[in-house]
């Protein structure tokens, strides 16, 4: 089959939300009850159908600890669409998202697509820390779909990545723009940005600003 | 054919590959067996008593550890060839005293979150939950700087499980890798990490054009690869048993074998990168290293690792062309120049705040770089000393919990007027 789209995705988040996880859900259909810490970058690849049109979603899994930002931020630039994640048992992974949306406004494309999730939603009402209501508003004050997902019980991770997917098509048919032209600008502009020249293989700067909570 | 069980004798589980790799291979536990046999003789017939600089120099010994330690007596001659024994010695009560004193910090949450995502399917590993997270947790308190790094869980954790629990061995072993081996890797710039991860590219580049060619243009760049081989020192990459043996000679030889090991992993693989197709393949061949005949087999392994030969001076001088821009600002090119017309081009640039691991090490391979006097960048002070020198000031020995950075650096001209620097630091020759 020939793929005529690649699209670049970036998760994001805190330590433990469950990136690596809904990677591993979404990609090898698999679930583990147990998971190790992301070490750097990892990646992972889907071809999947978008409405009859195949396409290849590549998947950036980033580590949560926030001194890894130094070599991931690299990445931001060439990503299409974030899936931001938080963990709807962990108050601080939901107030640590405005870090996360500064960050991804400092370092991504300005009409870089977004999708929120919050996972772990089959965790009991005593273990919930964020309310599904809490979720929804952020997601549209930034002007994102939003879904509560559970990993454990294949909840909502489909959906999740497909509507990702489909915003980004979207996206890419109303600049009127094809994937080819579209990457040559990009690497245009990743070029003029890094004074060095040294192109893709360029490091990313630390961004230099602390968190803050909401 | 011998019955290979599931779990390996670190408690780790034997994937279906590596079971099919040990099952038609045999002699290497006869290899094995015979190394524990000639290592026991050699210990009852040589004076490992001896003091560790002593011991470090001799060539048996040298060979010795790369044939492999035996995993009875890896914790104590991982100490002694660290030189952690002697700083254990100087500093008897540290460990403790950080455990009594463990401070309550934010930091402590992060630890914790890692603590049950390490080696999970270790059936040991329970038992060592607590003393990884003190170990840790000690760690942290002790250098702020660092604090705490994910990956150093794991590092921390296969220490735990080769010292049998040994927290305060653990601790400064760890330490010893963090603060001398890997300086400025772990830390919240990592800005050794991205300087050593653009001199390992230079180096593939070197060795193998075409491989460093073909990750370029499937855009992979190499940070993405081996962030997780340096941050850890290859646990998670290489199975076990092949990561104790890089081990054993990294504690024995220092920083080189980072970039030895890395090289090897990349020309093993260099005809499977160049077939690859896409992006995710090479993600792949690089997910499966710990599974591949190529990397099980530790003894291939080592012995292609240690035929690449890579000089200090060549390291030296790669890594001064990358000092991040932050560092060489403050000192300039004339001041370079000098330094390195002194000391015959090769004054080497450490930019970490501990002891050189250099100072364990000997190579036979380097043998006319033997007496090349060392520069050391040291919190904003300057010492040079030669091969075989220690550091008296424990103040260069120690772990500044201050500024690590070199932005006072005043870099001297002369080997004699070595007595500037920040306070005056001691200076052997």
């Amino acid at each position: 089959m020939d793929f005529s789209a690649t699209y670049k995705v970036l998760v994001l988040g805190d330590s433990n939300v469950g990136k690596t996880c809904i990677v591993h859900r979404y990609c090898d259909e698999r679930y583990y009850d147990t998971y190790i810490s992301t070490i750097g970058i990892d990646f992972k690849q889907k071809l999947i159908n978008l409405d009859g049109v195949p396409v290849k979603l590549q998947i950036w899994d980033t580590a949560g600890q926030e001194r890894f930002r130094t070599l991931t931020t690299a990445y931001y630039r060439g990503a299409m669409g974030i899936l931001l994640m938080y963990d709807v048992t962990s108050l601080d992974s939901f107030n640590n998202l405005s870090y996360w949306l500064r960050n991804i406004q400092e370092n991504a494309a300005p009409d870089v697509v977004k999708v929120l999730a919050g996972n772990k939603c089959e965790c009991t009402a005593a273990q919930r820390a964020v309310d599904k209501e809490r979720g929804d508003k952020i997601a549209e004050n930034f002007d994102m779909p939003f879904f509560e997902v559970s990993c454990k019980q294949n909840i909502n991770i489909e959906e999740c990545f497909l509507t990702l997917a489909r915003k980004i098509r979207e996206q890419r048919e109303h600049r009127g723009e094809n994937f080819d032209e579209e990457e040559q600008a990009k690497s245009g502009n990743m070029k003029r940005s890094t004074s060095n020249g040294l192109g893709p293989f360029t490091l990313g700067n630390s961004s230099s600003e602390g968190r803050c909570s909401c | 054919m011998t019955q290979i069980s599931d779990i390996d004798e670190y408690g780790f589980k034997r994937s279906e590959e590596e079971k099919k790799f040990r099952e038609q291979n045999e002699e290497y536990f006869l290899k094995i067996t015979n190394s524990s046999i000639a290592w026991e003789k050699f210990i009852s017939s040589s004076s490992l008593s001896i003091k560790n600089n002593i011991l470090i120099r001799s060539y048996t010994l040298k060979n010795f550890i790369r044939k492999g330690v035996p995993k009875h007596l890896r914790k104590d001659i991982w100490l002694k060839t660290s030189g952690c024994e002697k700083q254990i010695a100087q500093h008897p009560n540290l460990y403790n005293d950080l455990i009594r004193n463990l401070s309550d910090k934010e930091i402590n949450n992060t630890i914790k979150i890692d603590i049950p995502r390490t080696f999970p399917d270790n059936i040991f590993f329970d038992q060592y939950k607590v003393p990884l997270y003190n170990v840790l947790s000690a760690f942290a308190d002790h250098n702020p700087i660092v604090s705490y790094c994910q990956g150093l869980n794991y590092i921390a954790g296969l220490l735990l499980i080769v010292c049998s629990g040994d927290e305060k061995a653990s601790f400064w072993l760890l330490k010893h890798f963090v603060e001398n081996i890997a300086p400025e890797y772990h830390t919240k710039t990592m800005k050794g990490l991205k300087r050593d991860i653009e001199v390992i590219t230079d180096l593939i580049k070197m060795h193998a054009p075409s491989v460093n060619e073909k990750m370029f243009e499937l855009s992979l760049p190499w940070i993405v690869i081996m962030t997780k081989w340096f941050i850890c020192f290859f646990a998670e990459t290489l199975d076990t048993e092949t990561t104790l043996r890089v081990w054993d000679i990294m504690f024995a030889e220092g920083y080189k074998i980072i970039f030895r090991a890395s090289l090897a992993i990349v020309l093993i693989l260099k005809d499977d990168i160049m077939k690859a197709d896409d992006i995710n393949d090479l993600a792949e061949l690089f997910r499966n290293i710990a599974k591949d005949p190529r990397f099980l087999n530790s003894h291939s392994f080592i012995n292609f690792m240690l035929s690449l030969k890579i000089k200090r001076r060549q390291l030296s001088i790669l890594r001064r062309n990358h000092l991040q821009i932050d560092d060489s600002k403050n000192i300039t090119d004339e001041q370079i120049k000098i330094i390195a017309n002194k000391s015959d081009a090769s004054a080497r640039f450490f930019f970490f705040n501990g002891i050189l691991d250099y100072f364990s090490e000997e190579d036979e391979d380097e043998s006319d770089e033997e007496d090349v006097p060392t520069v050391i960048i040291n919190n904003g002070s300057i010492v040079i000393c030669s091969n075989c020198t220690v550091l008296k000031s424990s103040k260069n020995i120690e772990i500044s919990t201050e500024s690590h950075n070199t932005e006072k650096a005043e870099v001297e001209t002369s080997t004699d007027a070595f007595k500037k620097g920040t306070s005056g630091e001691n200076v052997e020759k």
